[in-house]
């Protein structure tokens, strides 16, 4: 079982070990897959086309955390809701949004998923309630929770599942979020996606506490740690939360282990850790770990696999070419609707053109 | 036409947005304890503490919560009892209510409103601030900071009906004051300055609390036969300034009063729009009254000097016609 903690913190957490009951049925768990190797490839893709400067700005990739995130969303229903940070591909990709308009707004084009407006740290959906990515760091747990208090206010069932990284627990806006979320007994899923790194300063440099779950302790959160890299333990311990947070009975916060096998972005050249540290965490990459466990389970098989893996290749390359084919936002975009949802004229014009 | 307070006149603005379900107010101290100003005074007994939530002392969760709140469908109302303590919330209002709407290609609207106060009373450096320029220089926000009564109760359902995120500037010493305003609900449109005062020998550009010192001014030079033609902007962006202009190409000269420091303020902004679209109407620099440019101390024979008063824009008027 994961580590839960929701009285004392002084029990340390032992390693999680894997937790499968009566689980998703193989589809499913064939489509979980699918998921991560879908995000795993789009995200190769992106570094490549940032570096041939198709892409522009930063580019946080989600690799090596596909487990988290996959197993995360799994537990939640259509009408819940997401918010995450600048390394938001992941996400977005495991709610089901389309990597086509999720490259053509990494290339800057209006049929982006953010109209070209955003970029690669604000993908968002609110058809899907994906609420987007944010990127200042812990601020968006706020928002998170101010959508939970709508639902709470508007009577529904819908749970908020709010992400953010172990280097976003130290600031003001965590504490007012968590505290919030618990004097109301609001429905909010904290998931602090702990990959070691706040950017590039390690977990023990950053934070006086370094299991993280045990912040949630101060405001007698529900908590729990758990092996962000084990897909299916992830999803349990997520459903357990959400369920959690949907009765009424509160927040939860979770910590899931994980690793970027990555850079913080494109351009990190990763001075801060070791390549022997890096090889060890790929050793435990959690989609080989996933595939060699449906083969052996007798799920899939590995033509199977390879298959939907194929299909991702062709998938991927089409997006690239529908993003190059799209058009770009155009000037009248600046001038005319795009900051105000009911623009007020004034004259003469604020640019006096 | 009724005569109410500026602290009536928003509290029945807020009762008749109250009418709306998804409208509820989140602040500190607006419930139990009574509300700083009176303001929400017996609103957690009428509405409930659903809808009159007492928050913590936690001025980003506040106005954070709110924009949530409203980017799923609320119509939020945060109160930050005093404008000093907003910079705790700038992350919030800057990075996300100003940014959501156009950073996202127009899906989610941010329709929440954070009403707050300016304000001096010996209360010394940290807490006789005006950010004024602050929150008017962030596209994405609106910001209106009305002057009388009857435009405090119509702005404030605008500003609540609103679907962008609208900053309501208040000030402490305005509560009490009187003014015309009918029992009826209204709204007066957000982006639209008003001729406060007719005269034609010169235009005072204003707003807020000092549109009424700038009135006082304007009797006492009448006395010398001064004309004074007061404009009253109502709102800081989008700043209309067509009054004001057309104004000053009657009078060619002006004075511009703003409550806040002169470098960078909102005077700066005022004057230099008056610059570029009336430069051939100008006959005399135009003049700015402000805050001295220094901490506001807490004597009160300093802080008297720091303010702006009726003399001084008195003066500021006579030197510009001289």
């Amino acid at each position: 079982m994961a580590q839960q903690d929701n009285r004392s913190n002084d029990v340390a957490a032992p390693a999680p070990t894997l937790v499968h009951g009566a689980g998703p049925d193989a589809a499913t768990l064939v489509d979980y897959y699918r998921q991560m190797v879908l995000i795993r490839r789009f995200e190769e893709k992106c570094q490549e086309m940032y570096t041939r400067a198709r892409i522009g700005g930063f580019l946080h990739l989600y690799i090596g955390e596909e487990a988290t995130g996959v197993g995360a969303i799994a537990a939640l229903r259509p009408e819940d809701h997401i918010f995450t940070h600048y390394r938001d591909h992941g996400h977005a990709i495991a709610r089901g949004l389309d990597i086509n308009v999720l490259m053509a707004e990494l290339f800057g084009k209006v049929t982006g998923c953010s109209k070209g407006l955003g970029g690669s740290m604000h993908f968002a959906d609110a058809s899907k309630n994906f609420w987007g990515g944010y990127a200042i760091v812990g601020s968006h747990l706020l928002l998170a929770v101010g959508v939970a208090l709508a639902m709470k206010m508007q009577k529904k069932d819908s749970v908020v599942m709010v992400f953010f990284g172990d280097g976003a627990t130290n600031g003001g806006e965590f504490y007012e979020a968590l505290n919030f979320a618990q004097l109301w007994k609001l429905p909010v899923v904290f998931v602090c996606e702990n990959n070691l790194y706040a950017m590039g300063t390690p977990l023990e440099v950053h934070s006086a506490v370094t299991e993280i779950y045990r912040k949630a302790c101060a405001f007698g959160m529900t908590a729990e740690r758990v092996d962000g890299n084990d897909l299916l333990t992830m999803r349990e311990v997520s459903l357990r939360a959400v369920e959690h947070a949907r009765s009424g009975r509160g927040p939860v916060l979770l910590e899931a282990m994980t690793y970027r096998f990555r850079g913080h972005s494109a351009q990190d050249t990763q001075k801060y850790r070791t390549r022997e540290d890096v090889e060890r965490h790929r050793s435990a990459d959690p989609i080989e770990r996933f595939r060699t466990w449906l083969i052996n389970e007798g799920i899939a098989s590995a033509q199977q696999l390879r298959a939907i893996s194929d299909a991702i290749d062709d998938q991927v390359e089409a997006s690239v070419r529908f993003a190059e084919d799209s058009p770009e936002p155009g000037y009248e975009w600046i001038m005319q609707a795009g900051v105000y949802a009911a623009p007020i004229a004034v004259d003469p014009p604020i640019h006096g053109e | 036409m009724p005569v109410i307070t500026v602290r009536e006149a928003l509290r029945q603005a807020l009762h008749d947005v109250m009418q709306d379900e998804r409208v509820f107010i989140i602040g500190e101290d607006i419930g139990h304890y009574g509300s700083t100003y009176g303001v929400t005074a017996g609103f957690l007994e009428q509405y409930g503490p659903e809808r009159i939530r007492d928050a913590p002392i936690a001025e980003a969760g506040i106005v954070g919560l709110a924009i949530g709140a409203a980017m799923a469908g609320m119509r939020p109302i945060a109160e930050i009892m005093s404008v000093n303590f907003s910079l705790l919330a700038f992350d919030m209002l800057f990075n996300h209510a100003a940014k959501i709407y156009s950073m996202f290609g127009g899906q989610m609207t941010v329709p929440m409103v954070l009403r707050t106060t300016n304000g001096w009373t010996q209360l010394s450096a940290t807490h006789s601030q005006s950010f004024d320029a602050y929150f008017a220089h962030m596209p994405g926000l609106k910001v209106v900071a009305p002057a009388t009564p009857y435009d405090m109760k119509g702005l404030l359902k605008a500003a609540v009906e609103d679907p962008d995120p609208v900053v309501f500037i208040e000030h402490t010493l305005m509560y009490t004051m009187k003014g015309e305003a009918p029992d009826e609900s209204y709204t007066v449109p957000i982006g639209k300055a008003r001729l406060a005062r007719e005269g034609r020998h010169i235009t005072v550009v204003t707003y807020s609390r000092m549109v009424h010192l700038s009135q006082q001014a304007a009797d006492i030079l009448a006395r010398d036969g001064i004309e004074v033609d007061i404009i009253d902007l109502r709102t800081l962006r989008p700043l209309d300034m067509s009054l004001a202009i057309e104004s000053f190409k009657k009078t060619n000269r002006a004075v511009v009063v703003t409550e806040d420091w002169q470098s960078f303020g909102t005077s700066a902004e005022i004057a230099a729009r008056l610059y570029e679209y009336g430069f051939d109407y100008l006959d005399a620099p135009i003049t700015r009254v402000n805050f001295k440019e220094v901490p506001m101390p807490y004597s009160k024979n300093l802080e008297l000097q720091t303010v702006i008063t009726v003399d001084r824009i008195v003066q500021a008027i006579r030197h510009a016609l001289a």
